[in-house]
């Protein structure tokens, strides 16, 4: 025992005395593996949510020419911008239709902070099953229900105030605010693990009236719109937003328009049917100029297929910093080694064996391994839990911290593997030396 | 320990390939407890013959042999372990790791040989650290320590399991008057009691009549 702490000490103040070579090493490992625990998370939240949505929602009828992936994250995960406008009739027929058991507005175009408005129905909020506190129904334009993440970041809570601002996700798409429209809070979700933590839902009327309807009075300036500011003077006064619809027909280079909902107009419709073949049915029925349908399940498909391949990517660019780690590892041990040779040779002449040195190499090699493995652990499992609530907020999902990827296993497993090769090429190598009979050459 | 010498020789291959003898047909009976002076010019092979007489080198030919134990009949790891327990090695430079403190520096290498426990070998270092005048610096790197300071820490090293063959190549030189004494009378000290080997141009072994002088040079050393 009192052999092996000795042996500890060894190892350890060597690996100290040279310290900066010591941490580049244990942090190029920790990085590679951190980058494939964070990827594992991110696709594992994002997979449970497609795939909940999918079942949920099964069919999604948004503008035409967004693409289903585009859809699929303007609606589900509310990450992207919604691509269009379609007419608020969509939904009723929908609704009214025999083959669909629920149907669910969806007018996405305003943002708090970086927290999507979603402006839909009190149905929609009761379908989600959520757990809250105070009012879900979204009766009066002016209610708000917030999301858990949303109420937890922006300090909110039943009561509070705030106005929207047009555009989506505090980005340059974030136009101006609209200061004559003000929410007062009516209820807060508890965490549901899903887009809506990170949303904020009102009535699809009180976007309406904010966009268009008798309730625009005008916006408020046009915050880091640039020239833009100068061309939307006209909404000032204007009462019909269809007008400003006709006038300003740029929408190509123009995204602020795509925002601009006026009364019966929606960004999406959700809608849940009786059994698979009614989707298909439906999908094919909506898919017609202006309307693009999709099966959800079936886009979740391809969008995970999508996701996979980034995953794969990612994955693929941390096992090459992980190999290039591991020949920094070795390069590094074995520069040593030769730095090392008249301490080595010392230790030889005490009487310390051949074999007894080899092993102190090796055990150095696989200590900054063990370590880079471990803090890679850590930090792959650390950082999502420390910025959860942001990361859930970008990927539109809630995140399980410590979740553990299907690559991770591999992953860890393979640095260890690795680490012990280049352990015992080490241990080869110092075994071999001759550093005795070097000296006595010299 | 007594050791005895029979016709020992010993090669090295040059970078061209071509043989040069360094050690050429030493015999020797050294008694136990003899202080034996090496001497020879510069690059007359005195670490080769310290290296084989501590089982770091094999002759090429000839036999060691120290006490009872034929050094040239063991294998590596044998004569590692029978170094490690008899032999206590001073050279002239480098003789502490650099990234250990000074306690551990004399300490850790026992332990690992097997010398002793771990709290008599400490007792034992901090007895002798504080002889050589060096108990202040117990914790600090070799680094923060003068040459003469590091020469002692190497002697209390290389004492510290009472060895019975001391080697001493060269240990006071570039030392202060002040170290070099401090060390030259802490070696001659195990006079008697350990069999000493040493090479040295100080005065102060020059002044002590050997045992035994080993002389090398030329193409063969003779005693």
């Amino acid at each position: 025992m009192r052999k092996m702490n000795a042996f500890f000490t060894l190892v350890i103040a060597s690996l100290k005395g040279r310290l900066f070579a010591t941490v580049v090493s244990v942090l190029a490992v920790a990085v590679a593996l951190a980058v494939v625990a964070v990827t594992g998370i991110v696709s594992f939240a994002i997979a449970k949510q497609a795939f909940e949505s999918g079942r949920k929602y099964p069919l999604i009828v948004a503008a035409e020419g967004a693409s289903e992936t585009q859809i699929i994250l303007s609606t589900i995960f509310h990450i992207d911008k919604p691509r269009g406008k379609i007419p608020f009739e969509t939904y009723e027929t929908l609704k009214k239709d025999p083959r669909v058991t629920a149907a669910f507005p969806v007018a996405a175009a305003d943002s708090v902070g970086v927290f999507p408005i979603i402006g839909t129905n009190g149905d929609f909020l009761k379908d989600l099953g959520a757990t809250y506190r105070g009012d879900i129904a979204l009766a009066d334009s002016h209610d708000a229900v917030l999301g858990a993440t949303v109420a937890r970041q922006l300090l909110m809570d039943i009561g509070a105030q705030f106005t929207g601002t047009h555009g989506m996700g505090g980005s340059a798409d974030a136009a101006h605010e609209h200061a004559d429209h003000t929410y007062v809070v009516k209820g807060v979700l508890d965490p549901t693990g899903g887009p809506e933590d990170a949303a904020v839902y009102t009535s699809y009327k009180a976007v309406w009236e904010i966009h268009g309807g008798k309730g625009h009075k005008g916006h408020k300036g046009h915050k880091g719109q640039g020239e833009e500011e100068e061309e939307h003077e006209d909404h000032e006064d204007h009462e019909d937003h269809e007008d400003h619809e006709d006038h300003h027909d740029h929408e190509a280079d123009h995204d602020h328009d795509r925002y601009h909902l006026s009364d019966g107009m929606l960004t999406a419709v959700l809608a849940r049917t009786g059994n698979p073949v009614q989707v298909f049915e439906l999908q094919q029925e909506y898919s017609r100029p202006g309307l693009t349908a999709v099966n959800t399940a079936g886009a979740v498909r391809s969008f995970q297929k999508y996701f996979n391949t980034a995953g794969l990517v990612a994955t693929f660019f941390a096992g090459l910093t992980l190999l290039i780690a591991a020949a920094l590892i070795l390069a590094i041990t074995l520069m040593a080694l030769d730095a090392r040779r008249r301490e080595l040779a010392l230790l030889r002449i005490l009487g310390i064996g051949r074999g007894t040195i080899a092993l102190l190499i090796m055990l150095e090699t696989l200590i900054v391994t063990v370590a880079g493995v471990v803090l890679g652990f850590l930090l792959g499992h650390l950082i999502p839990a420390l910025f959860a609530d942001r990361i859930g907020v970008l990927i539109g999902a809630s995140i399980e911290p410590w979740h553990i990827g299907a690559n991770e296993p591999a992953a860890l497993l393979g640095a260890l593997l690795l680490g012990q090769v280049v352990a015992l090429i080490a241990m080869l190598r110092a075994y071999r030396m001759n550093l005795v009979e070097e000296s006595a050459k010299n | 320990m007594q050791i005895t010498l029979s016709n020992i020789e010993k090669s090295f291959r040059d970078p061209s390939g071509s043989a040069r003898r360094v050690i050429a047909g030493i015999s020797a009976d050294i008694a136990a407890g003899a202080l034996v002076a090496v001497t020879g010019p510069s690059g007359a092979g005195k670490t080769t013959f310290f290296n084989l007489l501590s089982g770091l080198l094999l002759p090429d030919s000839g036999t060691i042999t120290a006490g009872k134990t034929e050094l040239t009949k063991l294998s590596e790891r044998e004569r590692d372990r029978w170094r490690a327990k008899e032999v206590g090695y001073i050279f002239q430079t480098f003789n502490l790791l650099g990234d250990l403190t000074i306690i551990d520096n004399v300490v850790l290498p026992h332990i690992l040989i097997g010398s002793g426990a771990k709290g008599d070998l400490q007792k034992r270092a901090v007895e002798s650290l504080t002889a050589l005048g060096i108990g202040d610096h117990l914790h600090k790197y070799p680094h923060q320590l003068s040459v003469g300071q590091r020469q002692r820490v190497a002697v209390a090293r290389a004492l510290l399991a009472s060895p019975r063959l001391i080697i001493a190549d060269e240990p006071t030189a570039n030392l202060d008057d002040a170290s070099a004494r401090i060390v030259a009378d802490a070696i001659l000290a195990l006079r008697g009691r350990s069999t000493i080997l040493l090479a040295s141009h100080d005065g102060r072994f020059s002044a002590v009549k050997p045992d035994l002088t080993i002389a090398l040079g030329g193409e063969a050393g003779h005693a």
